[in-house]
């Protein structure tokens, strides 16, 4: 009884892992460079994002420009969602989440804590605060068109909690 | 139609060699696009001759050896005397655990027919096969993250290194079938990445300030890493179609002259 148990139970386990595994395909050169083209503006300006996060000193200005890496990620965002791509949504989305959630958010909590209230440093800390959750703003309502998506829904629905952190 | 088009349809072709009447008039009349074109052929030859591990032959016989010597495994074939219905039954239910088995063979069967019932049927099925996804956009997003969460200049400035090797590690990789115009744009974000970055970051971080041992250690790093991105280039300039070679000798000039850079702003000796 124990063994039958036993053995049925193993047998159902591989089936679930074996059931899992995707097909695994490797791209080719020739996707590579689709691929390319079609983000070629993004990764230029995320090229252009990260220089100035590598050689910025001002904590402010590392915080305008992870916004500003959020921001390119966000438009391509909203491009994909209105040329009804959910896919690219989504793999834009999960980026933006990471800047967000890993970069921009815990940048500016402790940005806050190491400049003056009264200061101009702070009117621009918070502009990039406005700018980021209005960022979001966008990015979730142009993806909500696809809102069929499970997946796009799903994300969403992070973007949304990221967006309420930003209040 | 031009050259870019007629690339775009022979990356969707299934099989470059096998080309429509319309791509092959372009090509007759286009000689940069029939070398493009060539080594898109070669490229597809060279994927289809890739090595697969051979098959471990010896172990097989091996094994095969062991199970023969001690003689034929099955020596004679038994007559089986032909029984009931009613006896199979008897006899499978002296199986210890019969009943067990066949609850749980009863138990997938309903299962699987449940599924069959309730799955959605061809009307409202959405089965999507999800697109892949760019892996440089994916190394770019976390390299701009690494840059983010970096405290220190000295931190910065390894991510930019890390961001300037993988520029270059794209633009040898799409070198045998990119076109000059996506190759230029990479060769292009490296030069940015170099003079506008690494340098730039090292001039501001009053090299004055660092003990003539860590000066040694960062130059050290820094041009490592440089020389190492200008030799992949020149190295992937030799296997490379001639109209990739700009972008890659843009690659290895900007290595090189980094290198000459850093040598100034540092005052370290290789």
């Amino acid at each position: 009884m124990r063994r039958s148990a036993t053995t049925t139970a193993i047998l159902l386990a591989l089936a679930a892992w074996a059931g899992a595994q995707g097909p695994r395909t490797a791209l080719s050169a020739a996707d590579r460079v689709q691929m390319h083209r079609a983000n070629i503006t993004l990764l230029t300006d995320l090229v252009n994002n990260g220089i100035a996060l590598g050689t910025t000193d001002n904590a402010v200005g590392r915080v305008e420009a992870c916004q500003a890496t959020a921001r390119a990620i966000g438009v391509a965002l909203c491009r994909a969602a209105e040329a009804d791509d959910g896919d690219r949504v989504i793999e834009l989305g999960n980026h933006l989440e990471l800047v967000v959630r890993d970069g921009l958010s815990p940048m500016l909590d402790e940005t806050k804590l190491h400049i003056s209230k009264e200061s101009p440093e702070y009117v621009r800390l918070k502009k990039a605060q406005e700018n980021a959750a209005a960022n979001l703003d966008e990015s979730i309502a142009t993806a909500g068109k696809l809102g069929g998506n499970a997946k796009v829904r799903s994300l969403t629905g992070k973007l949304g909690e990221l967006r309420e952190k930003l209040k | 139609m031009n050259c870019q088009s007629l690339q775009n349809r022979v990356l969707a072709l299934p099989d470059p060699r096998q080309l429509p009447e319309q791509l092959r008039l372009h090509l007759e009349t286009c000689g940069g696009c029939r070398a493009w074109w060539k080594q898109a052929v070669r490229l597809e030859q060279l994927l289809t001759r890739l090595p697969a591990p051979p098959a471990p032959t010896e172990k097989k016989n091996a094994f095969l050896d062991e199970l023969t010597a001690a003689g034929p495994v099955i020596k004679s074939i038994p007559a089986v005397p032909r029984s009931s219905v009613r006896s199979l039954f008897s006899r499978i239910g002296r199986i210890p655990a019969a009943k067990t088995l066949a609850g749980l063979a009863a138990a997938i069967l309903i299962a699987v027919a449940g599924w069959l019932m309730t799955r959605p049927g061809p009307n409202n099925t959405i089965v999507a096969k999800e697109a892949p996804r760019d892996p440089f956009l994916e190394i770019i997003v976390k390299r701009d993250l690494d840059l983010a969460r970096a405290k220190s200049p000295e931190q910065r400035l390894e991510a930019l290194g890390g961001l300037a090797d993988d520029l270059s590690a794209q633009a040898r990789t799409l070198s045998k079938i990119a076109t000059p115009e996506d190759l230029r744009d990479l060769s292009g974000m490296f030069q940015k990445v170099v003079g506008d970055g690494i340098v730039q970051q090292v001039r501001a971080m009053n090299a004055d300030t660092l003990s003539a041992t860590r000066k040694q250690e960062l130059y050290r790093k820094l041009t490592h890493q440089l020389a190492e991105a200008g030799r992949q280039a020149d190295e992937s300039a030799k296997e490379s179609p001639p109209h990739a070679l700009p972008a890659l000798k843009q690659i290895s000039d900007t290595a090189r002259k980094g290198q000459a850079e850093l040598q100034t702003i540092l005052g370290a000796k290789s």
